[in-house]
């Protein structure tokens, strides 16, 4: 099997500060990241706060290019899971949804067509025709994982979203993102749940000081970064 | 409006005849100019959050401000339309050159404002520094006074700022019934034209570095 998107030796660094007087410093976010993606697989990423996870999945999606090393995407599409994307507090969750469905991809149609699955997913309600400024963050964020349900790029990136809402929808909302996994969407999640990569995940990735330094079984890694955590307390 | 209206029409006196009409005349043109640009210019910082998100072009930003702007500024022209011909200045077969001059000035528009636009991720304090330049630039273009008051000798170099050279057009159309100086007008569409493709290539070639910026 070969990978859809592969990543070799891949280097992102940020500036930091600098002007005309201070001299610019960098950050190196990442520095040698060599990861495959193989079609149909659910991959873990792992790793501590500031590892630089959210700036590889920026990589995968193709917001930003590395500095270093190559990046390449054999022809897939590839999208960040976005909740909430593209808000407009002063429309009602009808047309945000419709809004951001299209903004993340899908033609107007596709969405207008599962309106009412969006809606009844979310369980707003009367809520759904009325402006989002006044919903809870909750139930912003119910409907921001009902529009994310129906989109379906050839590879899907989520980043900590799984836990959405109370434990109801939050259940709810980890067996529909099951559903998709089991099916033949590649997926690539990060996540400081280590129950959720073990349960998820058929691969996983451990990051830390910005190389890839294991991938495999997600048990085997699971152990790597537990012992590194370990070791740094 | 009003407050114009008072300080230099009535307290100075320096209108002259028509002086509403004068001053609607160079104020509406002013007006879309002005709002588009200041709307624009933080645009990309705005959507910092969608462009993480989503691949989404940066140019996207400030066109949805230009165009949002511009809609607006459609009901308040016809408007300007009708309070002039309230006013006595009917339709003449020459303001078939607004069509022109509204394209020229629409080109102007998102030149300016792309390129601010553009300019603010990199060099953040400059978005306080936008309407301030706003407001320079409409008092060197004049909105409310006739640029034929100024001496003469300066009169050319002071055509040479496109705003101040595009109202003159409106009041020559609208209040004048004459013709612009098509000449100079096809000139600078040509270079706001050209100036707006160059834009289109770099924000093409600032595609993945405007998501950078805006992290670091």
């Amino acid at each position: 099997m070969s990978a859809i998107i592969s990543l070799q030796n891949v280097g992102v660094r940020y500036k930091q500060g600098g002007s005309l007087i201070r001299q610019r410093r960098y950050l190196q976010a990442l520095s040698s990241v060599s990861i495959d993606i193989y079609a149909g697989e659910t991959l873990g990423i792992v790793g501590a706060n500031g590892a630089g996870k959210s700036t590889l999945l920026r990589l995968i999606s193709g917001v930003i290019k590395p500095n270093s090393g190559w990046i390449e995407n054999r022809g897939v599409s590839v999208s960040l899971l976005a909740l909430q994307a593209g808000f407009d507090p002063n429309l009602s969750g009808r047309d945000n949804a419709i809004l951001s469905g299209m903004l993340q991809g899908c033609s107007r149609k596709t969405v207008e067509n599962q309106l009412e699955d969006i809606c009844e997913y979310s369980e707003l309600g009367d809520f759904f025709d009325r402006p989002v400024r006044i919903y809870s963050t909750g139930m912003r964020a119910r409907l921001g994982f009902s529009i994310a349900t129906i989109i379906n790029p050839d590879v899907l990136l989520i980043d900590e979203v799984l836990g959405v809402g109370d434990k109801h929808f939050r259940e709810k909302a980890e067996a529909s993102m099951l559903l998709k996994i089991r099916s033949k969407q590649t997926v690539v999640i990060v996540s400081h749940s280590m129950a959720q990569i073990s349960r998820l995940c058929d691969r996983a990735v451990l990051i830390n000081g910005g190389i890839s330094c294991a991938t495999g079984e997600p048990s085997e890694v699971l152990e790597m970064y537990d012992n590194l955590t370990m070791s740094a307390q | 409006m009003v407050v114009f209206y008072v300080v230099f029409g009535l307290l100075l006196n320096r209108g002259g005849d028509n002086y509403i009409a004068f001053l609607l005349a160079g104020l509406t043109p002013w007006n879309w100019f002005s709002k588009a640009v200041s709307s624009t210019s933080s645009s990309i910082i705005g959507g910092q959050q969608l462009m993480m998100q989503i691949g989404i072009p940066a140019i996207f930003f400030p066109m949805v401000c230009i165009l949002q702007s511009t809609l607006k500024q459609i009901p308040v022209f016809l408007l300007l339309f009708a309070v002039l011909g309230f006013l006595g200045f009917l339709p003449t077969f020459h303001w078939i050159a607004l069509v022109p001059v509204l394209a020229v000035q629409l080109l102007l528009v998102i030149l300016v404002s792309c390129v601010v636009a553009a300019l603010i991720p990199f060099f953040r304090d400059l978005a306080y520094l936008v309407n301030t330049g706003l407001t320079f630039t409409m008092f060197l273009s004049g909105v409310f006074y006739d640029f034929e008051k100024i001496p003469p000798e300066w009169q050319a170099t002071f055509l040479l700022n496109p705003v101040a050279f595009l109202l003159n057009c409106y009041r020559t159309i609208l209040l004048d019934g004459a013709y612009p100086d098509i000449e100079h007008l096809g000139i600078l569409g040509a270079i706001c034209g050209a100036g707006c493709l160059a834009i289109l290539i770099l924000y093409s070639r600032l595609r993945y570095i405007f998501p950078r910026v805006l992290s670091e």
